[in-house]
């Protein structure tokens, strides 16, 4: 299924996570909870239908994983939205793992990526207006600096507090 | 441009579950598969609404929506507790950085502190952080007088002390004493009718006061910065009818205190002021906006507290400027069953009045017109 998706190893290992990427996101978007695992699931018919279709396939294979996720969201009935659970409010130790732990993965940016990020997280929206003008670009482009700034900082949030925050 | 914003639109609503027709959502997701762009604008998207959630900023619907359609994953309320980590740390470390930054700037503007050097060593031995009772009749006497001046520094300090946002405060009471500024109620004034005149009439203010009020809570945000004093200031320019200079600094104080009651109410009538202004300019989205958001923060104001009348008498007004008369007839009725004696009651009785005979025309109207195409 690799070679399918790109002759080169290592393009193909990037297309592979950027498909998964897209399956989890309809999924979820679609009301599933078990977004990953219909993902997977999607992945695997893939993968076994692959020696059947990809000679002669023309085009993108993304249209193929597409068609066949709509047939696992068609054979696994939506289900009723889940009630929210009301989160615990963090205890003071709890808050003081989150803050070393921000405290650390905030050393993976520059001192100025911290300050923008750290302001327009702080900000309102007409903050972040002020913030952009004062940076000298748009709203948009501190918005996109931003997420770019997250990007590099979540792996290590994620690592460090784990999935449960 | 247009696209894209038409674009971050549609992800907006595929996310929050609001496209409801199928092929609207397999066009979407034939672009999130296709479109690496899309993709990535999606991931913005999804950023943005959750900071939104953090933040508060949602409409009731669309926080309702967020939270059934959104919230339909392990790893995505993950992101969201992230988010709020994030930005609790956002706000004590930028709050530290304002107070660091004040504190540098008091510093460097405060003169040097006087070193007391005149101090026997007798009256503090080495290593000693207590003083030590002297021994000398006449440092006992020396002492006794210190005490005393300290004991009555926090006595007048105590009782008889007034701030300058304090004297600011009363500067500008007194300064709308016969007559006052805006419609509205300021948690800061006492009741004075609003001038019955039109175009130029004689203003009834004391100019004095208000020169006095301007300088003392120009100094008290200067000299000792906060919420309180940018609450002070912003009522100044709201009685000054400067909207735009008082807005931001109401706001500003209900961001640094969001639960204080007062606060809240003071921005939701800086708000309805600035609608009517609006209005009065022809710009009537602005003002509608203006009303919307005053609102909310009256809303806001009862919740925390409902007993506050000023709060109460706004809300009843700015629905009024909402043409919403049913609600503002039900707040007036509610604010006479707390307030029933004062001035203010006088007044809202009277525009209670109004509303019902406006309310019973109207209906007289209908009913001739039914019966006119009966």
């Amino acid at each position: 299924m690799l070679c399918w998706l790109n002759p080169d190893r290592e393009q193909a290992a990037h297309k592979y996570e950027s498909v998964r990427r897209r399956l989890i996101e309809m999924f979820a978007s679609r009301g599933f909870a078990d977004a990953e695992r219909l993902a997977d699931d999607t992945i695997d018919r893939v993968s076994i239908k692959v020696p059947q279709i990809s000679v002669g396939w023309v085009g993108d294979p993304l249209h193929y994983f597409l068609a066949v996720a709509k047939m696992i969201m068609l054979e696994n009935r939506r289900p009723a939205p889940a009630p929210l659970p009301v989160p615990e409010p963090p205890d003071s130790n709890e808050l003081e793992r989150q803050d070393r732990c921000l405290d650390h993965c905030l050393e993976l940016v520059s001192q100025d990526e911290r300050t923008v990020i750290l302001e327009y997280v702080d900000g309102k929206k007409k903050d972040r207006h002020d913030q952009a003008e004062k940076l000298g670009i748009s709203a948009n482009a501190l918005r996109i600096r931003v997420y770019q700034i997250k990007k590099t900082i979540t792996p290590c949030i994620k690592e460090c507090l784990g999935q449960e925050v | 441009m247009s696209q894209d914003a038409i674009d971050r639109n549609t992800l907006k609503q595929y996310l929050l579950g609001e496209l409801s027709q199928e092929t609207q959502l397999e066009a979407v997701e034939e672009r999130l598969f296709t479109d690496d762009d899309v993709f990535e604008e999606l991931q913005l998207v999804k950023e943005d609404l959750i900071e939104q959630y953090v933040k508060d900023e949602f409409t009731t619907a669309e926080r309702r929506n967020f939270e059934r359609n959104f919230l339909t994953t392990e790893e995505r309320r993950a992101d969201v507790r992230r988010a709020q980590a994030l930005a609790r740390y956002a706000g004590r470390k930028m709050e530290e950085l304002r107070q660091s930054q004040e504190k540098k700037l008091s510093k460097d503007g405060d003169p040097p502190r006087p070193r007391w050097r005149w101090l026997p060593r007798r009256l503090t031995p080495a290593g000693s952080s207590v003083v030590a009772l002297p021994l000398n009749p006449a440092w006992a006497l020396a002492v006794a007088v210190l005490v005393t001046a300290a004991l009555s520094f926090v006595v007048w300090r105590g009782f008889y002390y007034q701030s300058d946002l304090q004297r600011g405060l009363l500067a500008l009471k007194s300064t709308y004493r016969l007559q006052r500024p805006v419609e509205s109620r300021l948690t800061a004034l006492d009741y004075a009718p609003l001038p019955n005149t039109r175009g130029n009439g004689n203003k009834q203010i004391d100019t004095l006061s208000q020169e006095r009020a301007e300088r003392l809570l120009r100094d008290a945000q200067n000299d000792d910065p906060g919420a309180a004093s940018d609450h002070a200031l912003g009522l100044y320019y709201v009685t000054q009818l400067k909207f735009d200079q008082a807005i931001p600094l109401l706001r500003k104080a209900v961001e640094a205190k969001p639960n204080d009651a007062q606060f809240q109410s003071d921005l939701g009538a800086a708000l309805i002021e600035k609608a009517k202004a609006d209005r009065l300019n022809g710009d009537q989205t602005t003002s509608y906006a203006d009303l919307s958001e005053s609102l909310e923060h009256l809303n806001r104001a009862l919740a925390l507290n409902p007993s506050l009348l000023e709060a109460l008498f706004n809300r009843a007004l700015c629905h009024q400027y909402m043409q919403l008369p049913q609600l503002a007839a039900d707040d007036w009725r509610l604010y006479l069953t707390k307030d029933s004696q004062s001035n203010w009651a006088d007044e809202a009785r009277d525009r209670l009045k109004e509303l019902e005979t406006q309310t019973s025309k109207v209906s007289q109207n209908k009913d001739a017109a039914q019966s006119f195409l009966a």
